[in-house]
């Protein structure tokens, strides 16, 4: 069974704005978000935490990430009202 | 700032989930002109939940015996299964509600599952016929302040401004409106937790013929923290979670070994089950919420942290909290105090109630859960343990006789590690149940345990030893080790003794 498989289904009205992001000055490269992310959203490049190349379109706007992120780089505010994920059978 | 487009409500209710709805409609019952605000285009779309809504909230809120909605299915029993470090399942375990369960609901069923996107619309539109204003596709971003610095009302990402005395924050883990109003920035790693979850549909009477009422299905294993499979209608939620500050290794790894389960395959086979919708979700696991109120503000449900710390149950405690926080900002617009003092009531309100209640045992919940159900390496020896002494009753492989003089020794070997765990774990449960005692018994009673246990079971397992079997060999290699090479040595010592 791979349950990565999964990672598609996901429902969303792509918000334009940045509700997600890193400050890689802050990064300590624990590698938590990296760990703990259901979508892959992240990786470490160059010893710092970055997000996948369109994240808008598959994050869950879980905020785990934000939630192990010890040092404070990451922040994260939901997307605008009416934006974001929608979820069709929570 | 469009100074001409601001409004002025008696309360804002910032959330439009179960505790924001009810909060709404309780203020507009007592009189209090309010407004509440959602994110999504409609209530319960960015909402997931196990699906179980107790019989609590139908025994104390009249308007919820009305719930009509289309996916429901009332589970009348539920099974734990366990599963090894194998991943294979050893037993499974069933409970129904107990004829002798203090009022009706509670004796009928155990939960009635449903869908959050049906739910929550339903509970706002109550809301809104109680005389609420519902804005959605609105997102707070933050609570306003007037000039003295005293918090007058919230600010939605739409640029505009609703004013109000007082606050209702009913936004979920990640408030907005705890963190602008400093009553708390973010919760520690080891209070939250993460739930994965997926969504299955399947036809309704494959499921009916598949589960029926037995729509609970809670997965222990020793490799992966509990996981559930939960069955609405026509449908089921699969999944899994555990402390934020528990991840190892990536969630899918657990995941996958869930759906590697042959019950769970199972499940998702014979009722042809197709996923539907991947989520995750954070929870809180809480072993006492604080941070509740502030200067103007009340947080109710998630926000609050007010999550059972047992097994996340959430939507009872959102209701339950937004109705107390309503009577609250009644009784506070009335004296003309609303500040954090006066809001003081709501936590005694709260304290005083089953949210509080849930939480008494608080600090000794959260060691039993932490401990057993979200540690797959408890199971490691918890499920041979619990197979063992199953196996040591009922298996038919040897005469009833030799069976029964084999099982303390079967159960001898788990017994250092049962009784640690007893005394950490399962004790402090127990007696946080009743009044706090004045001296700690537990360790009183974990020493009686580890004098009595061990001298018992040996003293049975060697009468058992004695005993001559005339059909079959006491052979289990544990009993052999632990009871019948002492015996032996005992019994040749004693030979030599009489040789001398």
């Amino acid at each position: 069974m791979n349950t990565k498989d999964f990672t598609k289904l996901v429902y969303k009205d792509v918000p334009d704005v940045d509700f997600l992001s890193v400050d890689r000055e802050t990064c300590t490269a624990c590698g938590k978000c990296v760990i703990v992310c259901p979508m892959f959203l992240w990786k470490l490049s160059d010893k710092k935490a970055e997000l996948a190349e369109g994240f808008e379109e598959r994050c869950l706007e879980c905020g785990a990430c934000w939630q192990v992120c010890e040092s404070g780089a990451i922040s994260f505010d939901f997307p605008c009202g009416g934006k974001g994920i929608v979820v069709k059978y929570g | 700032m469009n100074g001409g487009s601001m409004k002025k409500y008696d309360l804002i209710v910032v959330g439009g989930g179960p505790g924001g709805s009810i909060a709404a409609k309780t203020a507009c019952e007592l009189g209090l002109k309010t407004i509440f605000f959602e994110r999504g285009t409609r209530p319960g779309e960015k909402n997931v939940s196990g699906t179980g809504l107790s019989p609590k909230c139908f025994r104390d809120f009249d308007f919820m015996r009305e719930m009509n909605l289309p996916h429901e299915r009332v589970a009348t029993m539920a099974t734990l299964h366990l599963s090894g470090d194998d991943n294979v399942e050893t037993n499974f375990f069933s409970f129904t509600p107990s004829r002798n369960a203090p009022y009706q609901e509670a004796r009928q069923y155990l939960t009635r599952n449903v869908y959050r996107s049906e739910l929550d619309p339903w509970l706002a539109e109550l809301a809104v016929a109680a005389g609420a204003e519902l804005q959605t596709s609105t997102k707070v971003t933050e609570v306003t302040r007037d000039s003295s610095g005293k918090i007058d009302g919230v600010r939605t990402d739409r640029g505009e401004e609703f004013k109000a005395d007082l606050i209702i924050g009913a936004d979920g883990v990640i408030s907005t409106v705890a963190r602008t109003a400093g009553i708390r920035e973010k919760w520690l790693a080891s209070e939250v937790a993460m739930i994965l979850n997926v969504d299955f549909g399947a036809k309704r009477e494959d499921i009916d013929d598949v589960i029926g009422g037995n729509a609970l299905h809670y997965w222990y294993s020793s490799i992966f923290p509990v996981g559930y499979s939960f069955f609405s209608a026509e449908g089921c939620h699969i999944g899994l979670g555990c402390y934020m500050d528990w991840w190892k290794k990536n969630p899918h790894y657990y995941l996958d070994k869930l759906f590697e389960l042959e019950g769970v395959k199972q499940q998702i086979r014979l009722c042809k089950a197709e996923a539907r919708e991947f989520q995750n979700h954070m929870v809180t696991f809480l072993t006492d919420p604080t941070t509740t109120y502030g200067d103007s503000v009340m947080l109710i449900g998630d926000a609050a942290g007010f999550a059972c710390p047992f097994e996340a149950e959430g939507v009872y405690y959102a209701m339950y909290s937004g109705m107390l926080a309503a009577q609250v900002a009644k009784k506070a617009l009335e004296r003309g105090d609303v500040s954090r003092r006066s809001l003081a009531e709501y936590e005694r309100a709260w304290r005083d109630s089953p949210i509080g209640e849930e939480f008494i045992g608080g600090a000794a919940i959260e060691g039993f859960v932490r401990g057993i159900g979200f540690n797959p390496d408890i199971g490691k020896w918890v499920v041979p343990m619990i197979n063992d002494a199953m196996y040591g009753l009922l298996n038919v492989a040897e005469s009833h006789t030799a069976s029964a003089r084999n099982l303390p020794g079967l159960l001898m070997p788990y017994l250092p590690t049962l009784i640690d765990e007893v005394e950490r774990d399962l004790l402090p449960l127990a007696l946080a149940m009743g009044e706090p005692p004045s001296r700690p018994p537990n360790e009183t009673v974990s020493r009686a345990l580890k004098a009595l246990l061990p001298k018992v079971l040996p003293f049975l397992a060697r009468r058992a030893a004695r005993t001559e079997n005339r059909y079959s060999e006491v052979t289990s290699p544990l009993v052999m080790e632990h009871f019948l090479k002492p015996f032996a040595r005992e019994k040749a010592a004693q030979a030599r003794k009489e040789s001398r």
